[in-house]
């Protein structure tokens, strides 16, 4: 009567998915051919902000043809039916709130843009462009988000930065529609829908701890949605669905912690304590990643945890295992003993990125980027990928591409690839990728400049003062090996995006149409009045007397000047004159 | 300067002044219909008139041809009339029901007329006799009918449209199991001790005459709109019942009333298909269904049991007039993300073991036998019993345990949910309580246990959805034309015209075929008649524009038109005094010495100028 | 009588089940002239069925606050009386409660002391930010919507809907003003309603309107079965409540300040009319005469129930009985094969919509023309006649010099 799904779950490709098939063994027989994985990592980003990830992942099995079921079970039938009706094969959504800050907190191992980054593929067999507006809007639909914001005119297909994270066999024929809005607001109404995906939405298990007000009320707050097909078997015929739902928040202690206090827990972080697990989750595990060189004499665990875990060379994981109903209603966390050093725990690949505005007034602009490889050992080879709205016109005569070290950068050997697409007004933007070497210890920018122009009424957003978004470029930083801690471990790849930029534009003054109208007709109307009035003018020759009186001896004639009322008056004061 | 020169100067002028004048008023004679057509919103042109007949309540006249074969012994077959029997059935069917009732009269004429009178529905029986010896007396006395009763009663020979009457001689010796059969398929017997032309009209043409007219006031009464409050039957099917869609997405999902206490699964999948897909396979003529299922924990219904420890039966229960606020809808997902055909739910609750066992009072406060109740035009709830009463105490000790429905677990749940889908579609169940029939004759009306719906019943629908969808068509057709009328500056494209003549086209095609009694094609041509209607009525492009009140048009143009008319209309003016003057001239003096007649043009010149 | 009703119907059940037991068959017999089955349940006496909701908020930026809280105000008690997130369609013309501002996020209070927290846990806001617009309100309104627009965004109700439709914002005489660009008139408005009706996309309406003038906002409105009120009437400005010191703003507006106060004790099973509603209103509390118009709707607003507008409604009837199955065998389960019958119409109808794709249409097409179609309107005739009379007079000046 209960279907063991030992086989396909232990064939995950993942690294944690190896505990998840153990315990699938312990806790035996499943009543679900789906499955679901819940898992919370905590950690010291910086001395007073903690960094808490939260994994949630659900697989469905595919029906032999890899079409979709429409008889679900766990997995959230609103993803499944949107999947199914628009052909999607994978995509990728995330909320953002508040940027990373790389200087102080390192890599963001869960690399996302400001406001709202959205990607997908599709099945190439069908029309893509229709399948994507589709996908965008009943997206949308699905998050409370504006997404359907994202059409052609915003929406790119990028050639050398993004792959396909999924698995995919020889036959399936796939292409990717990429878009980005910055300016997107997250809030609750978001966060609703998103956990109504979840099995158990957030009534037990580690979605318990999601509380809205302490969530926004963080330094930084990423929420994600990665789908993306799965192999079960070796040559890819038979597949899976996997949902992986993220939230990546930053907590700021110094906010938090009444007495200025290091501590923390995750009742001093969300306010609640652990109810227990999602009785349907095959895995459910809260990690503390800790430093191994400062041991106990820095730190102390609230709970002792049911096993450690080695992570890097230096750090280690605290694993909670909750399935083992050990931790219910109990406050999990650190005690920081020795305040003065905490090492907080960061990876760093050592590249900088930034993009800035130059140009000056409300007519010139333009965008300088700068890259900085701070390995002195590496070349770092990379892509930088960049969609810049229609409403700004380019120079690409005026693109400049330098580096520090090497006096002529800009040939095949350092970069190795250019597409550059201009944009047309309101059908899509201009487009910008290059691949490209950047040597180590070394600095390349990229400048070009740009016209901003003059829009129609209706294109004008309500607030059109507050200037309009360019999304964040995108730099893709290739073969580099990832590890535990990243969305994929397996993938070679991490990206790493600039700051969203807002451009001034000329707004007009939209309360006086009117005034315009009418000063403009008047104008014309004066123009065309006397005009008109000039033209339809009567112009009689007048002829002087004395004229008359030389008449015998002098023959020649002449037309005198045309007379007007002028001339005549010229006449009376010659005759005064006699 | 010599006269000659200065008259060819002065015409010269003259020309060129005429030049001027024409060439600007020849810009304002074309510029202005250039802009006015250039400006104006594009309009493709309606049927009004095909649209309005189709309001005039005689156009809306639907004759139904029914064909009734009977088949009698080869015996009496050759001295039954015919055309009596024939008459006999249309007037008493006329009779009882009047064709195209007189409610048109008393309604008033307002604009909302086409929606006030019911259409006229008549049928018109043709009856046909076979006569045939296939069958012997004791046929009535099979102890065990079983399924394919009808099927073995149905002749070799039958065609689809005619519905046979199967009259039958019943033996004297042995009691036949019923006197009237109403089969599963279009056809229903009668057992008849002697076989006489009056009895068989005794027996049997009451039966017809229940059966139309039955229908007949149903899809009268589906039109009646009366707004004071009432509980009568009708109103309530009519609350029930759907309106008709080419298209219904049907969610089943399993909410499980507390995790903890169990994990359930069900084998939903293998129960639909093999419960429910004759009966999915047989509507689909007349709409389609997109199933789905779902699981949902912690289904927690905000509605909180009472416990009664009554009858020493101890359980919880939930009274009738709370049920309405079972459905946690702000918890519960039932929304469907994409589609937007109206959604049927239907769902198997597992109350939580804090609340078993869980059941439902009816309105008198006695127990649910069913355990279910349906919400209209929302779907149907099923509440589970067998979870409830079965190993309650199973789980004192935490670890929860797992339950699965299997297929014979579901069956009589999924009975519940036929039953309830079958009402929220509108079909009528084939039992009435027959009227003008001999008393103490035993009616038998059979079920269809494979398909969920009978001949008899799925014909009934589709005549009942081929009105409705005629009628509905008809009315979006006049909406859409009002609007258009009404709102002068929204545009109409042209695929609007082209869904509108289409549609047109159907309800024409409909009329045509309704009397040639295949109503599947006429069913067809109403339905696409609906949809393209209903698709050019809510086309997105048929927004019209802001209301822009004419005063601010004036207010936008006056600055232009003002100034610019004004010196126009001067200076024609200056134009045709002059002319007139000129000519006046040339009559009275020919020859005049020049500089007389340069003081005349001086001051004429001077006189302009001041002008 | 409808006890004595289910006692007869149960005996006769049980008399038929004995029939069924002596003729061995699972059908019943019916005799002339029995008693009829009776259909329990239970209905509510208004004729509707579902309700829906459509709740707008037009105004932008942190100032207007209150506005933001006066829709949540109703979305909420809506959202308490039973009416689930898929049939309100909630419009927020500005995100205020994840707002820099805001000094207490993710939260919006229509009241100093803060005691309830109208975003909650649990929101879903449809339109928000830029899709506040007047073309997705009309849109919305007569269900003309863009291809592929997600349900929740659509306003899916019919002829047995109830729909209330609450606005508020800045607003004058005649017209409401949305996201301080543009602005609806109270004829587009009442074109909308009249569409509405048309289709039979409503069976009672409720209009509540929350802004300076509102009354002005509702007289145009002529279809049937509308009721309609408002904060003030037309020349009537409406005011804010209060101020919360530590946010700096107003937090609700006074009209939908004391409307709450009755909706606040309405429960889902309570008595209380929509008469009783209006009489609450006091103008020496308001500052402002609410106006109520009634004259288009049919029922006597002393039967008309609050919950028949704000609550939904609760029809259900019991079901009494299974219908009988025998299923398929165990070892071959048939596949759900739904035979479609086409005919040329049907393929038809797809070459006409297939001829004019809306999908490959981009967005600005759809947008309502307003000024800009004024200004070419203006602008093609100025410049034909200027151009044109500029040339030929030069044309002329010409012919005079030579």
């Amino acid at each position: 009567m209960f279907k063991k799904k030992i086989i396909s779950i232990s064939s995950f490709i993942f690294a944690y998915f190896t505990i998840f098939s153990i315990i699938n063994v312990v806790y035996g027989e499943n009543v679900y051919s789906d499955s679901f994985s819940e898992e919370l990592t905590m950690k010291n980003l910086s001395e007073t902000e903690i960094l808490a990830v939260f994994n949630f992942t659900q697989t469905m099995d595919l029906k032999e043809d890899n079409k979709i079921t429409s008889y679900y079970q766990l997995f959230p039938r609103a993803i499944g039916q949107i999947v199914e009706k628009y052909h999607v094969k994978e995509f990728h959504i995330t909320f953002t709130r508040g940027s990373w800050n790389s200087y102080q907190w390192g890599l963001n191992t869960l690399p996302v843009p400001v406001g709202v980054e959205f990607y997908a593929y599709f099945d190439a067999n069908y029309d893509t462009n229709e399948n994507w507006s589709g996908l965008a809007n009943a997206i949308s639909g699905v998050f409370c988000a504006s997404v359907n914001y994202i059409d052609r005119s915003k929406s790119a297909k990028p050639n050398y930065s993004f792959k396909p994270s999924g698995s995919y066999n020889e036959e399936e024929k796939i292409e990717m529609r990429y878009g980005s809005l910055s300016h997107e607001g997250v809030c609750t109404e978001n966060l609703t829908p998103w956990i109504k995906l979840l099995p158990c939405q957030s009534k037990m298990g580690i979605a318990g701890l999601l509380n809205n007000y302490k969530l926004f009320d963080t330094n930084y707050y990423s929420m994600m949605a990665h789908l993306i097909p799965v192999c079960i078997d070796s040559e890819c015929k038979h597949k899976q669905l996997q949902l992986t739902q993220i939230i990546s928040t930053v907590f700021d202690n110094k906010r938090i912690s009444k007495n200025g206090n290091k501590s923390w827990s995750t009742e001093s972080l969300f306010g609640k304590k652990i109810s227990s697990y999602c009785p349907v989750s095959t895995n459910s595990k809260i990690k503390i990643e800790l430093n191994d060189s400062d041991g106990e004499n820095n730190y102390r665990l609230i709970q002792s945890p049911s096993r450690f875990e080695s992570s890097t060379k230096d750090t280690k994981y605290a694993v909670y295992d909750l399935i083992s109903k050990r931790y219910d209603n109990l406050n999990i966390g650190v005690n920081i003993i020795n305040e003065k050093n905490i090492q907080p725990i960061q990876k760093n690949i050592g590249l900088e990125v930034y993009r800035s505005q130059s140009g000056f007034a409300e007519e010139y602009g333009g965008f300088v980027v700068t890259m900085k490889n701070n390995n002195i050992d590496k070349d770092l080879s990379i892509t930088y990928f960049d969609i810049i709205p229609w409403f700004v016109n380019i120079y690409f005569n005026s693109f400049k591409i330098q580096n520090t070290k090497v006096k002529d950068y800009q040939n095949d050997q350092y970069v190795n690839e250019f597409y550059y697409e201009p944009a047309i007004e309101h059908v899509n933007p201009t487009i910008l990728e290059m691949k490209m070497i950047i040597p180590r210890d070394s600095t390349t920018t990229i400048e070009f400049d740009f016209d901003k122009k003059h829009l129609l009424y209706a294109d004008y957003p309500p607030d059109c003062a507050r200037g309009f978004d360019v999304g964040s470029a995108v730099v893709t930083v290739h073969n580099i090996t990832l590890g535990e801690g990243y969305l994929y471990p397996t993938e070679d790849f991490i990206r790493i995006y600039t700051e969203p930029i807002v451009i001034i534009l000329p707004a007009p003054d939209f309360s006086m149409p009117y005034n315009v109208i009418t000063y403009s007709c008047t104008i014309i109307a004066l123009f065309f009045g006397s005009m008109y009035n000039a033209y339809t003018r009567r112009y009689i020759p007048l002829v002087v007397e004395k004229e008359e009186k030389e008449k015998g001896k002098n023959e020649t004639q002449k037309i005198p000047p045309p007379k007007d009322s002028i001339s005549a008056t010229e006449k009376e004061e010659k005759d005064k004159d006699k | 300067m010599s006269r000659k020169e200065r008259e060819l100067y002065e015409k010269h002028q003259v020309s060129n002044r005429l030049h001027i004048i024409g060439s600007i008023w020849l810009v304002f004679l074309i510029g202005i219909p250039i802009w006015w057509k250039t400006t104006e919103v594009y309009r493709a042109s309606l049927p009004y008139k095909e649209v309005q007949k189709w309001q005039n309540p005689n156009s809306l006249y639907i004759n139904f041809s029914i064909q009734l074969s009977y088949v009698l012994p080869n015996d009496i077959g050759k001295d039954v009339n015919i055309d009596l029997l024939n008459k006999k059935i249309q007037s008493e069917f006329d009779k009882n029901n009047v064709i195209g009732n007189n409610s048109q009269e008393s309604s008033p004429v307002d604009d909302d007329f086409e929606y006030t009178y019911p259409p006229k529905i008549g049928f018109s029986f043709n009856v046909n006799t076979k006569s045939t010896n296939k069958w012997n007396s004791d046929i009535g006395l099979i102890k065990d009918i079983d399924e394919n009763f009808d099927d073995l009663l149905t002749l070799d020979t039958k065609n689809d449209d005619e519905y046979n009457i199967y009259i039958l001689k019943q033996k004297e010796s042995a009691k036949s199991f019923a006197d009237i059969y109403i089969g599963k398929n279009k056809q229903f017997m009668v057992f008849l001790k002697e076989l006489t032309e009056e009895n068989i009209i005794k027996y049997s043409v009451p039966i017809i005459i229940n059966l139309f007219e039955n229908e007949h006031t149903d899809i009268i009464s589906s039109f009646t709109e009366e707004r004071e409050e009432n509980e009568s039957k009708e109103e309530i099917k009519k609350m029930r019942t759907f309106k008709y869609a080419s298209n219904y997405q049907i969610l089943y999902s399993l909410f499980n009333g507390n995790v903890n206490d169990y994990i359930v699964n069900w084998d939903i999948e293998k129960a639909i298909k093999s419960y429910f897909s004759p009966f999915f396979e047989t509507l689909s003529l007349i709409s389609k269904f997109e199933i789905s299922s779902q699981i949902q924990n912690f289904g927690t219904s905000p509605l909180s049991a009472k416990y009664s420890n009554t009858n020493d039966n101890a359980h919880y229960y939930l009274e009738t007039k709370n049920l309405g606020h079972f459905i946690n809808s702000a918890e519960w997902n039932l929304a469907s993300p994409v589609s937007t055909a109206p959604p049927i739910n239907f769902i198997l609750y597992i109350p939580p073991i804090s609340q078993s066992p869980l059941y439902i009072h009816d309105s008198k406060g006695d127990i649910l036998e069913t355990n279910a109740f349906l919400i209209p035009r929302w779907g149907g709830i099923v509440i589970d019993k067998n979870r409830n009463t079965t190993d309650a105490e199973a789980n004192t000790n935490g670890n929860s345990n797992y339950y699965n429905y299997t297929v014979n677990d579901l069956q009589p749940i999924m009975e519940l949910f036929l039953d309830q889908l079958r009402s929220l579609l509108g079909i009528n169940e084939i039992k009435f309580l027959p009227t003008d029939l001999p008393r103490n004759v035993r009616v038998l009306y059979s079920t269809d246990s494979k398909r969920g719906i009978t001949s008899w019943e799925l014909d009934q629908l589709l005549r009942k959805r081929t009105v409705q969808n005629l009628i509905n068509a008809s009315r979006t057709l006049n909406s859409l034309a009002k609007l258009v009328g009404s709102l002068s500056n929204m545009v109409v494209l042209d695929k609007i015209q082209e869904k509108v003549l289409f549609a047109l086209e159907c309800l024409d095609n409909a009329y045509k075929e309704i009397n040639g009694g295949n109503y599947k094609q006429v069913f067809l041509y109403s339905k696409n008649a609906l949809v393209a209607s209903e698709e050019a009525f809510f086309d997105p492009t048929m927004v019209s524009m802001l209301y822009f009140p004419d005063e601010h048009k004036y207010a936008v143009y006056m600055p232009l038109f003002l100034p610019i008319s004004v010196p126009l209309a001067l200076v024609l003016k200056e134009e045709f005094k002059k002319r007139k003057k000129n000519k006046k001239e040339k009559e009275n003096n020919e020859a005049v010495v020049d500089n007389k007649e340069k003081k005349e043009i001086i001051e004429s010149s001077t006189k302009e100028v001041n002008s | 009588m409808r006890i004595f009703q289910t006692h007869i119907y149960i005996i006769s059940i049980i008399f038929f089940f004995i029939n069924v037991c002596r003729s061995e068959y699972s059908s019943e017999f019916h005799f002339p002239n029995e008693r009829e089955e009776i259909i329990d349940g239970f209905f509510s006496k208004s004729r509707h069925t579902n309700n829906w909701a459509v709740l707008v908020d037009t105004s932008r930026y942190w100032f207007n606050y209150r506005h933001i809280a006066n829709v949540l105000s109703i979305y909420r008690t809506v959202k308490r009386l039973g009416i689930p997130d898929s049939n309100i369609i909630l419009m927020l013309a500005d995100d205020v409660a994840c707002n820099p501002r805001n000094r207490f996020q993710a939260t919006v209070y229509n009241n100093a002391e803060r005691k309830l927290d109208l975003y909650g846990d649990n929101i879903e806001v449809d339109y928000r930010g830029y899709e506040v617009t007047v073309e997705n309100f009309i849109r919305l309104l007569t269900g003309r919507h863009l291809p592929d627009t997600p349900r929740s965004k659509r306003l899916l109700s019919d002829d047995r809907s109830n729909v209330l439709v609450y606005m508020t914002g800045h607003g004058g005489e005649e017209f409401l003003k949305f996201q301080d660009t543009e602005e609806i008139s109270s004829y587009d408005i009442a074109d909308a309603f009249e569409q509405m009706w048309e289709k039979r996309r409503y069976n009672e309406l409720l209009f509540m309107i929350d802004t300076c003038q509102a009354s002005s906002m509702f007289s145009r409105v002529y279809s049937p079965n509308i009721l309609a009120t408002g904060s003030s009437q037309t020349g009537q400005n409406s005011y804010s409540h209060h101020l919360d010191p530590e946010l700096g703003v107003a937090v609700i507006d006074r009209y939908t300040y004391y409307n709450l106060e009755t909706l606040e004790y309405v429960t889902l099973q309570s008595q209380k009319t929509l008469q009783y509603l209006f009489n609450t209103y006091d103008v020496s509390l308001i500052h402002s005469t609410p106006g109520v118009r009634h004259d288009l709707f049919e029922r006597n607003l002393n039967k008309v129930l609050i919950t028949d507008f704000f609550g939904a409604v609760n029809n259900i009837e019991l079901t009494l009985k299974g219908y009988k199955l025998s299923r398929g065998s165990e070892n071959d389960i048939p596949d759900i094969k739904q035979n479609t019958i086409r005919d040329k119409s049907d393929e038809k109808i797809e070459k006409i919509n297939h001829n004019n794709d809306d999908h490959l249409i981009p967005r600005n097409e759809y947008k309502m023309i307003k000024v800009d179609f004024k200004k070419s309107a203006m602008v093609s005739p100025l410049f034909l006649l200027g151009s044109i009379a500029l040339i030929s007079g030069i044309i002329f000046i010409s012919k005079i010099v030579n």
